[in-house]
This record gives structure tokens, C-alpha cells and sequence, in this order.
């Protein structure tokens, strides 16, 4: 019995596994190299103004990049800390009933990240709203202008999109005939603010951006 | 040959022989594993909260439906673009749930380490597609999940601590130490390395906005309200403090990428990744980012420790090798 036990807790000894030759060391050393590479050219491409080359990395690596989702942009909190968002919504059913929500909701959406992830929905809808680029003075700046203005447009119809297919949910979720949703930007109260007796959640910091309506059978 | 010819040879043969070392020397699985149990339960954990939710954002007629989340990947990444999603091809809620709870199962067996070759290269397809088709709720938790198991399906991440290793203890008739592992040493230098790019980037970035500079950050980051999960806005009356704490962050960050290397200087490196990780977790309410960060940051744990700490507690004697 004592014999049994004592050859079951012998131990292996740990061997190392069986190093890679020195075409096999070049190879891999290659792919390492060109996945790094792939690793900084993300935050390096997204950084304002953007690296060139690193575009190009991206761009040349595309499937890499792209399917295997391996790079991001890494900027957490910056370049500088800015408002919350939130969207307040008010559903309307057939019947005249009304019925007020938020999203995120803090009572509603818990554990904490379930709060978060409905936070996200509106932070990355709030985020597709920019100002319109003014255009150029210098006409040599025209062609840049017509591609910021592209890029600016297509975030408008991103958004609008977006906006409708929250509503769409809210609508088929409820069964409410109508959403009125109001996209509020909470602004952030100074240190001196705060000192002086200002709340966090005082209305007067809440700025109303945009307001969609969506009704039932209204297309995304 | 000259003297300066010789020289540059000789410099050339040192790099090389530093490379081999930094990349190719086998080391003990052990920290690979316990990054592998960490990740699983985060995956699962994270994967469990989008059950609450799960025909909001993955059904058709969800948050962001299939056709809009495509319109997204092709606006990302122009008509031919590589994004793809098993999730945005499911029509019926029955079936969402049923490749829901296989996924669940898959994170759970990589947790385990059961079948943990398998389950760690599923469970990378499935982060990876799940994060596709969650296209508008996404932060840095989930960039910090892809890139762990991403790394995870390189090294043999289930050969300690795992159903895997006690299984082939048993088949073997004894207490199972594995094979020092080179495949091991990849990953973790990969996580190390992808590390200190993360933080570089994020302390770059930051460079970019005033806020950082003048010191007033730390505070509008504490007085989102939406944000808030504990109230540190009595730091109000403490502006000096407020300043230092948002110039340690981002020069944390930004040299990071330096001091994490150097033996002296790494243990401090790693207690303020430990007390800014925390703090995030606690105060700015995302726990589960804040976890995902530190498990990022055990790849620096020498696995020697980490069976020193499994000896201590009264399991197999350590292997010989090391690294970090």
C-alpha cells in the first residue's frame, strides 16, 4: 500500500522541449517581427496626425489585421478625459400611455458591466456626431476638405442609422408606437464648481445634442 | 577580416545570440497556465453578462442588427474588407442561445484546461467574432480579452494546473512536472511585449490632450458621473494631489516599456500597475478592464515564483527554468 502511493508521487524530471533549428528560429523570428510590426502600426496609424507607414502596414495586412482583430487603438481616457452620454427616451404607446427611460441605467443595468456595455451604445453613437469641416480658404486645400467632408458625411449617416436602430429595439422591446430619444451631453462640473456646491447631476449640465423620433414601420 | 569588420560581426553575433535568448529559451509553462485560468474566467465572466442581454445585442432585431453591423465593418474597412462574425448569419433565438451556451462551455473547458489545445484556439475565434458582431459596445476589456487568448493558443498554456496535466499525471503514473517549453517563452514574450505597447500608446495618446499636462485629468475623469462607480469627487479639496496622480499615470505609462525590464525596478512597476489598476477597477467602475490589465501584467511573473508559491502550498516540487 505505502509502495503504491510512493510511486505515484514520483516526479518527472522537466526536459526542455526540443529547440527550433536555426532556419526554423529565422522563420519565426520573421513572423514575430511582422506581427509587432502590425501591433504598433495600429495606435501609430490612429494617432492624430496618423503615420503614413504605419497606414500602410495596416492597409498591406488587412486580412491579418482585420480578421483577427490583433491591434487596436489603445486610448483609454485621452487624449483627454470628456462628457458622458446619455440617451433619455420617452415611448409612446397606441393607447396614450407614456413611459421615460435611460440608457444606461444605472437602477436597470447591473452587474456593472451590463451598465457598461449599454454606456458604450451611447458614448460610440455620441462620438459619430462632429462638426461640419469648414471649407478651405487656400483652394490648395480643397481635395483634403472634400475628404474630411466625405469621412464627415458618412459618420452623419452612421449615426442616423445607428439613432434608428436603438429606436427600432426600444419600439420592438416595449411595444410602443413611438420613441422621442434625446442624446444629452453631460458636461463635467470644474474642482471650484464642485467646492462651491454644485452638484454632478445638476440638470443644467446636461446639453441636448440631437433628438430622434422613430415610429413603428420606420426603415433603419 | 579588419578590426572594425570584426567588430560589427562580433555585434551581429551578440544580437542574434540576445535574440535567441529573449524569444527562444524554453522555460516552465506554469505562469502561461495561470494567465490561461485567469483569461478563461474573464472570458466566461464577460461572456455570461452578454447572456443577460443576448438577443439585444445579437439578435436580428437587437441594438445594432446584422445589416447595419456590416454596413459598420464595410465603412471600417472598405467593400472587401476581412471583418467576419458566425453571429451576424443567426436568425432564430433558439439557435443564438444554443451557440451561445457552446461558447460558454468552450470558455469553462479552457478555465479548466480540458482539452486545452482545442479549447483555447476555439475560444480566440470565439472572442474574436463575438467582439465583430458587438460592433458599438466594445471598450478596452475587450481588447485586452482578444489579445490574451490570442497568445494563449501559441504556448502549451494547459500542460500545468489543468484537467489536462492531472490527467496525464495520472496516465503516467506520477506527479506530472512538463517539459520546459519554448512555445511557452513565445507567448509570454508576446504578451510582455504587446504589453508595453499598450501602455506606450495609451501614455502617448494622452500626451495629446491638455489635461494631462496641466493635471487637471485625474479630476474630470472623477467627476463623470457616468463613470462614477465610488465617489472620490472630496479630492476636490486636494487639487496638488489630484496633479500628481494624473502626471504618475501617464508617465507610468509612457516608461512602462523601460522599467518593466530591469529586475530592480520592475517589482515597484508592477505594485503601480497593481494600485492604477485597482483604482480603475474600484472607482472608475470598470472592474472586469481593470482585472483584464493585471492579467496582462502576471506575464511578468517569473513562473519559478509561481511554483514556489505551489511548492509552499504543497504540491509538486518546481521545475528547473525560468525566465521573464
Amino acid at each position: 500500500m505505502v509502495k503504491k502511493r510512493s510511486s505515484r508521487t514520483t516526479s518527472t524530471r522537466s526536459e526542455p522541449s526540443a529547440s527550433p533549428g536555426r532556419t526554423t528560429r529565422f522563420a519565426i523570428s520573421c513572423v514575430l517581427l511582422v506581427h509587432l510590426a502590425i501591433v504598433v502600426a495600429t495606435p501609430a496609424g490612429l494617432v492624430m496626425p496618423g503615420s503614413r507607414f504605419a497606414r500602410w502596414i495596416l492597409q498591406a495586412f488587412a486580412p491579418y489585421v482585420q480578421a483577427g482583430n490583433v491591434s487596436h487603438g489603445y486610448a483609454f481616457f485621452a487624449p483627454d478625459p470628456g462628457p458622458g452620454h446619455v440617451i433619455e427616451y420617452e415611448l409612446r404607446f397606441a393607447d396614450g400611455r407614456e413611459k421615460r427611460g435611460t440608457i444606461p441605467d444605472v437602477q436597470q443595468h447591473w452587474p456593472r458591466l451590463r451598465y457598461h456595455r449599454h454606456f458604450m451604445l451611447t458614448e460610440q453613437l455620441a462620438a459619430l456626431l462632429q462638426d461640419e469641416p469648414p471649407p478651405p480658404e487656400d483652394a490648395r486645400f480643397q481635395r483634403a476638405w472634400k475628404q474630411e467632408r466625405a469621412h464627415w458625411e458618412r459618420q452623419q449617416r452612421d449615426f442616423q442609422q445607428r439613432a434608428q436602430a436603438y429606436g427600432n429595439h426600444l419600439l420592438k422591446t416595449s411595444g410602443a408606437s413611438e420613441v422621442e430619444m434625446h442624446l444629452l451631453r453631460h458636461h463635467l462640473l470644474t474642482p471650484e464648481e464642485f467646492l462651491s456646491g454644485r452638484s454632478l447631476r445638476d440638470r443644467a449640465l446636461f446639453e441636448t445634442g440631437e433628438i430622434i423620433t422613430v415610429r413603428t414601420g420606420d426603415q433603419p | 577580416m579588419n578590426a572594425a569588420g570584426k567588430a560589427i560581426h562580433l555585434w551581429f553575433d551578440e544580437v542574434i545570440a540576445a535574440w535567441d535568448r529573449f524569444w527562444f529559451t524554453a522555460i516552465d509553462p506554469a505562469t502561461l497556465a495561470v494567465i490561461r485560468i485567469c483569461t478563461g474566467m474573464m472570458l466566461l465572466y464577460t461572456h455570461l453578462i452578454w447572456s443577460l442581454d443576448l438577443t439585444a445585442f445579437f439578435g436580428h432585431e437587437g441594438w445594432m442588427p446584422a445589416e447595419l453591423v456590416t454596413q459598420t465593418w464595410e465603412s471600417q474597412g472598405g467593400g472587401s474588407h476581412y471583418f467576419w462574425s458566425h453571429l451576424v448569419h443567426i436568425q432564430s433565438p433558439g439557435v443564438l442561445w444554443l451557440l451561445h451556451i457552446s461558447a460558454l462551455l468552450v470558455f469553462f473547458a479552457m478555465t479548466i484546461g480540458l482539452y486545452s489545445r482545442c479549447t483555447t484556439v476555439v475560444a480566440f475565434l470565439l472572442t474574436v467574432s463575438y467582439m465583430h458582431r458587438a460592433t458599438g459596445a466594445l471598450f478596452g476589456l475587450d481588447q485586452i480579452n482578444v489579445m490574451l487568448t490570442l497568445y494563449l493558443m501559441i504556448g502549451p498554456s494547459g500542460a500545468r494546473f489543468s484537467i489536462d496535466a492531472w490527467r496525464k499525471s495520472r496516465e503516467e503514473q506520477g506527479a506530472l512536472i512538463p517539459n520546459l517549453s519554448v512555445a511557452a517563452n513565445v507567448a509570454i514574450r508576446l504578451i510582455q511585449v504587446h504589453m508595453c505597447v499598450i501602455y506606450f500608446f495609451a501614455g502617448a495618446r494622452k500626451m495629446l490632450g491638455s489635461s494631462w499636462w496641466d493635471g487637471s485629468a485625474m479630476w474630470l475623469s472623477i467627476a463623470n458621473y457616468e463613470y462614477q462607480s465610488v465617489d472620490l469627487t472630496w479630492l476636490a479639496d486636494w487639487p496638488l494631489l489630484l496633479a500628481f496622480f494624473t502626471h504618475l499615470a501617464v508617465l507610468f505609462e509612457l516608461f512602462y516599456c523601460a522599467l518593466v525590464w530591469n529586475r530592480l525596478t520592475r517589482p515597484v512597476v508592477l505594485l503601480v500597475a497593481v494600485a492604477m489598476h485597482l483604482g480603475i477597477a474600484t472607482c472608475l467602475g470598470m472592474a472586469t478592464f481593470g482585472m483584464a490589465m493585471l492579467i496582462g501584467n502576471l506575464a511578468f511573473i517569473p513562473p519559478a515564483l509561481i511554483l514556489a508559491l505551489q511548492f509552499r502550498s504543497g504540491r509538486n516540487k518546481p521545475a528547473v527554468g525560468g525566465g521573464g
